[in-house]
């Protein structure tokens, strides 16, 4: 490996300590005597276990409903293929409050979706664990999309069009060719979503509000919180933290494909 | 078997052609770089769609303006370029891929192409050599009609190459259409030539014909159709016809040697001196292109000289004439075959 010049060493020691600081800021005024019983708490465990069943559920769903939506835009000829990439990736850029509010009055009870929902099956999704679920999966599928979007394009499709030759349908071509050979990108996407989707908050609670037990999971407790409790704020976000961390670091590899 | 009329145009390329292979036939399509060849594995594999014309596979339309039969119903093995193999696939699971294969087939193959020891082996994780012989013998585990092969050869190690050129001219069970660019390898696998330049047909027939009347210049530069198979032991190499060949490296088995054309010089009276190849033969057929001559030989030996003009007209040679050839061991090109 080449040496690196001082000036981008520098530069990225500076920028790694200016990422560091918020988490040394947390851990400086970690109350590190009540932990244990402030992690005890049935708040805390509550929007723990939440958290990962939403955030969990929610990667399920992004990968199902994804991968297909990858593989078609990817592709697809389609006169408005661009226009509908866009918006698949809309929730990417768009403020996550915006996103709920969209939601709600999609699916919300009077929304046009919700309406008919409510009626035919009785099902309410705002205000309920599957509300939030639905809020985790929109704002964290394009993270999928455009991670397992790229991979489709890039790969070289002379093995597809062998398998096609050989007499293979479409469905086993799919998933003992293609799946297998972008399974690095698709882990790479999983991880990104569900980093996004544990971390949701502005969607959350505008759709599926900040019910304990129900909707109030890590992120949504912090925030409740940091009001009336600072400590417990600091012990959740401590939380998270390890949460992320420990789901993260092992796809350090996927993170960084082609190594 | 097949029939194909019809034209393929794309932005910056367009293919002509008209072709027929009988049942069980072997052909090569041979051309330089860019003449279409691989397009035309394609069109009969269902990988390219004409752009006008028809084709058809044993008497039923496969692609015609109307009809347009799918790759995965058309039974046409298609070995591409560059051994393309589901990597993370294992050997065997790569043979047996194909629904239409059977474990027996797959097992009898896996024997043929030297494939025991890798059986349980990542594709992935195969050499060069290897992999091609698994991608053939994947698409013949397929039970195809016509086996279509993109330079099956060129890059591979001896051994597979071997392999593989043993298959292909022993099997009796698949029409074949072979595509190189290597005209001895052509030549020594199939019956027919077809030589495709620049997206079109410009000659076809038997290795012999295209070496004795070459249409083109292109056809007329291969040389290496200039061959006799031979057993080789030490320096000597002795043809199927019992000719005897003097060689300038020591080789053993069966080869191929090709005689440069402009490395023979003929003579009137046996001709003396250096040691050479010498050989008595006879003048089959003259052929006047520009510059030099070039004289169809026959005797112990079928092979093609080319002359001087001046040294055609100091002979004064004429069809039938009984003369003698030489040319140096060091002048002959020999590879195993």
């Amino acid at each position: 490996m080449n040496k690196l010049p001082k000036t981008v060493v520098l530069i990225a020691l500076f920028a790694i300590l200016f990422l560091l600081s918020p988490l040394l800021g947390l851990l400086q005024r970690m109350p590190w005597s009540g932990l244990v019983d402030l992690l005890g708490t049935e708040v805390v465990s509550d929007a723990f276990f939440l958290s990962l069943i939403v955030s969990f559920s929610a990667t399920l769903i992004v990968l199902a409903l994804g991968t297909p939506i990858a593989w078609f835009l990817a592709k697809a000829k389609f006169p408005f293929i661009k226009l509908l990439r866009a918006i698949v990736l809309l929730p990417m850029v768009l403020p996550p409050v915006v996103g709920g509010t969209a939601l709600l009055f999609a699916f919300g009870r009077q929304g046009f979706l919700g309406k008919w929902l409510n009626n035919w099956f009785g099902i309410t999704l705002p205000f309920s664990t599957t509300g939030s679920i639905l809020a985790a999966v929109f704002v964290s599928i394009p993270f999928f999309v455009v991670a397992v979007e790229s991979a489709f394009r890039s790969i070289n499709e002379d093995s597809e069009k062998v398998a096609e030759t050989l007499g293979a349908s479409p469905s086993k071509i799919f998933f003992r060719i293609t799946l297998p050979r972008i399974l690095p990108s698709v882990i790479a996407g999983l991880a990104l979503s569900w980093a996004r989707a544990l971390g949701e908050f502005g969607a959350t609670i505008t759709f599926a509000g900040n019910l304990p037990g129900e909707t109030q999971t890590l992120p949504l407790a912090v925030f409740l919180a940091l009001e009336t409790n600072p400590e417990a704020a600091l012990a959740l976000s401590l939380v998270m933290i390890v949460t992320s961390l420990a789901i993260l670091i092992p796809f350090r590899d996927q993170w960084l494909p082609s190594k | 078997m097949i029939k194909l009329d019809g034209s393929l145009n794309h932005d910056h390329f367009s293919l002509k052609i008209n072709l027929e292979v009988g049942p069980n036939q072997r052909v090569s399509l041979l051309g330089p770089n860019g003449s279409g060849k691989s397009t035309v594995l394609k069109i009969i594999s269902g990988l390219e769609k004409l752009s006008s014309g028809e084709l058809k596979i044993d008497k039923k339309i496969m692609d015609s303006g109307k009809t347009f039969v799918e790759p995965r119903y058309r039974n046409v093995g298609w070995v591409p370029q560059n051994q393309v193999l589901f990597e993370h696939l294992t050997v065997k699971q790569n043979i047996e891929f194909s629904p239409r294969s059977s474990e027996e087939k797959v097992s009898e193959l896996i024997d043929l192409f030297e494939l025991k020891h890798l059986k349980e082996r990542k594709a992935g994780e195969c050499s060069g050599g290897e992999s091609q012989r698994v991608a053939i013998a994947r698409a013949i585990a397929s039970r195809p009609q016509i086996l279509l092969l993109d330079e099956p050869s060129t890059g591979l190690d001896e051994r597979s190459k071997k392999i593989i050129h043993h298959y292909l001219k022993t099997q009796k069970e698949v029409t074949t259409l072979l595509v190189t660019h290597d005209p001895l390898e052509a030549a020594s696998l199939s019956e027919q030539l077809i030589i495709l330049e620049n997206g079109l047909i410009t000659q076809s027939g038997s290795p012999d014909e295209i070496k004795s009347s070459p249409a083109t210049t292109y056809s007329a530069s291969l040389v290496e159709l200039n061959f006799v198979t031979a057993l080789a032991d030490g320096l000597i190499a002795v043809t199927e016809k019992g000719a005897k060949l003097i060689l300038s490296e020591p080789s053993k088995g069966s080869v191929n040697i090709v005689i440069p054309p402009k490395a023979i010089a003929l003579y009137r009276e046996k001709p003396t001196g250096s040691p050479r190849n010498v050989l008595k033969v006879e003048i089959l057929k003259i052929n006047h292109t520009g510059q030099n001559v070039r004289v169809n030989l026959g005797g112990e030996l079928e092979f093609l000289a080319e002359i001087t003009q001046n040294a055609f007209e100091t002979l004064k040679l004429r069809n039938g004439d009984t003369v003698w050839a030489a040319f140096k061991a060091t002048e002959l090109i020999i590879t195993p075959e």
